[in-house]
């Protein structure tokens, strides 16, 4: 048994496979959180797999070694319980909340769905209507299609810039031998982290991980290449016009720190200050006084090649009379931001981590994220410090630094009349 | 077997093992307080049994509601949201066909802070000029850009026709013609009409003494004027079957219909629950099973029975590709009204249900929403300890008996390109 830390209620084991086992006890829920967590997502895909890392998701619940097709869904259904999973391109995970008595028949249901999947040929040709019946859903949504749109003006080499769901014709081509030689590329031991977040004891955890997930044996995880996107010299700007749409809707995005990294925190307060609630900055000068719809802020919290974006809509005509006022507003705030504003925004943030973890779901989420992607349990354990720790030069110098001295990348979509 | 033996267990379990306390305050006003043990935070829920019944311009109820936190003669709308952002929470309201809804979160040492802005809000709103004008674009724009996406397109098509001669035939935001004409007087004349000590349920579920709340939460519904909101709510009887099929831009048919189903009133609607969940709830639901897996029309395939003040209705969606769209329509059809179902799924439906709102109850929030919901539906807020086991009594036969009375007629609605 190796222990690799405590922090207050949170167990942390590695088993002999390499595989790392979180508990986080906590006595306020009866309900319990089981994560898996896998570091691959569409990032490490080559170019004809386009799609595979969220379509062997799906063929993950397509039958396992001791649950026949269909079993799982109705064990966990049967014990009130919910199931899912979700693929992003940083990361995969399979989930289930249950009910405290029945979190070792989860255990062992999302062993079994992710460590002895039977991958069966006519199960794959079954799955894939239904996946490209997804993608369709996905393009018949116009906001999608901008969001999409934005990657690919962003990341000219880096593989963000391809959908994570792929493409119909590489979805088209998958069969049994590609599905499997991704899957035992990096469903391994040393890729997974185990999350479980509710009132269990923690060695009753590990020792039913020992018995499930740590008799793996395990082989070596494929290193894949993943081309870092070139520093970027020119703004780009991008002009998509679509007939369903009724208003503007504008993304603008800089490149900035990664996750976890030291300057991170003091984007993540300075997201706070300027689109993140109803007292920021933007909502009050640009959404109060009726300039746009709606705006907000944000960041693909991306271990690498990360980006910060503003997100807004409003009547066409007003396109550069917002661009201009967002970026008065940002120079504004980097002249004459106090120490005050950011010590609220600050406030703010840890102040709200306490509603975000009333789920347990949650609070599994974040360890997951943390161990998988940003690849630091300490992003965890020590957000909170962190963001203690930013100050208000800190707040200027990402402002300046990655977003005002910068080149942009912007689309703005924009109604086809 | 297995199957009851499991559900009695999950209905053994509570979130949160609280204590639950009504006051009926002297005006009127209903009071439901809830003690939770955690990290001192605060949910609360206002809901003003009004909705959109009675409504002359149709969107004046949203409209209002919307402008409570735009300002009032004490707060402006950053001091509003100041109020609860600053400890980590937030404020907002809704309207949705019987009700306002208005709901926060704060921590302990807030409340007193959030009780003053709540009071003014309620008794003191300012609707200027100049906030009703820029909300009231706002609005306008939310319901255009309803006919982007497939999905509202064809809600608010099945509304026309499904509720047509009731409120419910225009959703909350109301019509774009209306919300021109209205003004300051009809927005005054609403907010005194609807904003009354005996609409009014009030839920508060936090890590607090209720002695110590109470008398702070009594003080301000006091401050509300005793007055009741009487309307009638007008039935639709579904009499025939019709399709209405809308023309839109995409890459997907999305197919929306309306089944007539039992009144809340009636002791049916727990079997009728059941019946819903057996239909189109989750991955062991009869149509994700026969549609999704079986014929892969579709990624997403679902069906719901919202509990409504009249004119039930359980509605079913599907998007699929428009060569499926005949196939999908007709199968959707058969499969509501027709597939055979077993009393096993009965079980695992009435375990999915328990679970599920056994696993909706974590946040503070949604505590407090599902007390003030069934108490100003008219349940009584008790349903909200007694559900589980309502549902528990749901026999087969029942669920079949509600299956051959109901489901007689549909609406539906196809949006395709």
């Amino acid at each position: 048994m190796a222990t690799l830390a405590f922090a207050g209620s949170l167990s942390v084991y590695k088993l002999p496979n390499g595989a790392k086992l979180v508990v986080n006890r906590r006595e306020d829920s009866q309900a319990v959180a089981i994560h898996v967590w896998f570091k691959v997502g569409s990032l490490y895909e080559d170019y004809h797999q386009k799609g595979m890392a969220h379509f062997l998701e799906h063929m993950l619940f397509n039958g396992s070694e001791k649950y026949p097709y269909g079993e799982i869904d109705l064990i966990v259904e049967s014990l009130g319980g919910n199931i899912n999973a979700g693929t992003s391109k940083d990361y995969t995970f399979y989930h289930i909340t249950i009910a405290k008595p029945y979190w070792e028949t989860a255990f062992d249901v999302l062993y079994q769905l992710t460590q002895k999947p039977l991958l069966l040929e006519e199960m794959i040709q079954k799955e894939k209507p239904i996946v490209i019946e997804e993608l369709r859903r996905g393009k018949d949504n116009p906001t999608n299609l901008l969001w999409e749109e934005f990657e690919k003006v962003i990341y000219k080499v880096s593989p963000y810039r391809h959908p994570i769901i792929g493409y119909e014709e590489t979805i088209q081509s998958f069969n049994r031998d590609m599905l499997l030689e991704f899957y035992r590329n990096f469903y391994q031991p040393q890729n997974m982290y185990l999350v479980v977040v509710g009132d269990v004891d923690p060695k009753e955890v590990y020792e039913k991980a020992l018995e499930t997930f740590g008799k793996e044996e395990g082989r070596p995880v494929k290193k894949p290449q993943i081309l870092p996107e070139p520093e970027q010299l020119e703004n780009r700007s991008k002009v998509l016009k679509d007939s369903r749409v009724e208003k503007a809707y504008w993304l603008i995005g800089w490149r900035v720190p990664p996750i976890g990294s030291k300057e991170y925190y003091a984007l993540v307060v300075l997201d706070q200050i300027l689109g993140n609630g109803k007292t920021s900055l933007f909502y009050r000068e640009l959404r109060e006084k009726g300039v746009v719809y709606s705006i907000s802020t944000g960041d693909f919290a991306r271990p690498r090649d990360n980006i910060f974006f503003v997100y807004a809509t409003f009547d066409p005509d007003r396109f550069k009379e917002v661009k201009d006022k967002t970026f008065k507003l940002m120079q504004s705030l980097r002249e004459s931001i106090e120490d005050e504003e950011v010590q609220k925004a600050k406030e703010r943030i840890i102040n709200s981590e306490v509603f975000a973890l009333e789920k347990v779901e949650n609070d599994a989420y974040y360890i997951g994220y943390s161990l998988s992607v940003v690849g630091l349990l300490d992003y965890y354990k020590y957000f909170e410090n962190n963001i203690r720790s930013v100050r208000r030069e800190d707040v200027i110098r990402v402002l300046d630094e990655y977003i005002l001295k910068k080149p942009y990348n912007e689309v703005l979509m924009l109604p086809e009349r | 077997m297995m199957y009851i033996m499991l559900l009695l267990l999950i209905l053994g379990l509570s979130f949160g093992g609280a204590k639950v306390q009504e006051y009926k305050v002297s005006n009127g006003a209903t009071l439901i307080i809830k003690e939770t043990k955690g990290r001192g935070i605060i949910s609360g829920v206002i809901l003003i049994k009004s909705g959109t019944h009675g409504e002359e311009k149709r969107g004046l109820t949203n409209l209002m509601a919307t402008l409570l936190t735009k300002g009032t003669k004490s707060y402006n709308s950053y001091e509003i949201a100041s109020a609860f952002e600053d400890y980590g929470g937030s404020i907002y309201t809704s309207t949705s066909d019987d009700y306002v809804e208005i709901g926060f979160s704060t921590k302990v040492e807030g409340l007193k802070k959030a009780f003053d802005v709540l009071k003014s809000l309620l008794t003191e709103p300012t609707f200027s000029q100049e906030d009703i004008e820029r909300e009231k674009r706002n609005v306008i724009q939310s319901i255009r850009s309803r006919r982007e996406r497939g999905h509202e397109l064809a809600s608010d098509t099945l509304r026309r026709i499904t509720y047509k001669g009731s409120n419910y035939e225009v959703n909350p935001l109301g019509l774009e013609e209306d919300i021109r004409n209205i003004t300051r007087e009809d927005i005054l004349k609403r907010w005194q009409q609807i904003v009354v000590s005996k609409n009014i349920v009030m839920s508060l579920v936090g890590d607090f003494k209720k002695e110590e709340v109470s008398p702070l939460v009594e003080g301000f519904l006091l401050s509300l004027p005793e007055e009741k909101y009487s309307f009638e709510a007008i039935d639709v009887l579904m009499k025939e079957n019709l399709l209405e099929v809308v023309k839109r831009p995409g890459s997907q048919a999305t197919i929306l219909c309306a089944f007539d189903a039992p009144s809340y009133k009636n002791e049916e609607y727990f079997a009728f629950k059941v019946l819903d969940s057996v239909l189109g709830d989750g991955m062991t639901s009869k149509l994700f099973k026969e549609l999704r897996e079986k014929r892969g029309y579709a990624y997403a395939v679902y069906s719901a029975y919202p509990t409504k003040l009249s004119s039930p209705r359980l509605t079913a969606y599907i998007g699929t590709s428009v060569e499926k769209r005949d196939d999908a329509l007709r199968d959707m059809v058969e499969v509501i009204k027709g597939v055979e179902i077993t009393p096993e799924d009965i079980e695992i439906a009435k375990n999915k249900i328990v679970g599920d709102f056994l696993l909706a109850h974590q946040t503070r929030l949604r505590q407090a929403w599902y007390l003030a919901f069934f108490e100003v539906m008219g349940f009584g807020w008790r349903l909200d300890i007694e559900y589980p086991e309502k549902i528990k009594r749901v026999s087969f036969e029942e669920v079949k008996k509600v299956r051959e009375k109901y489901l007689n007629y549909h609406h539906c609605v196809v949006v395709e390109p």
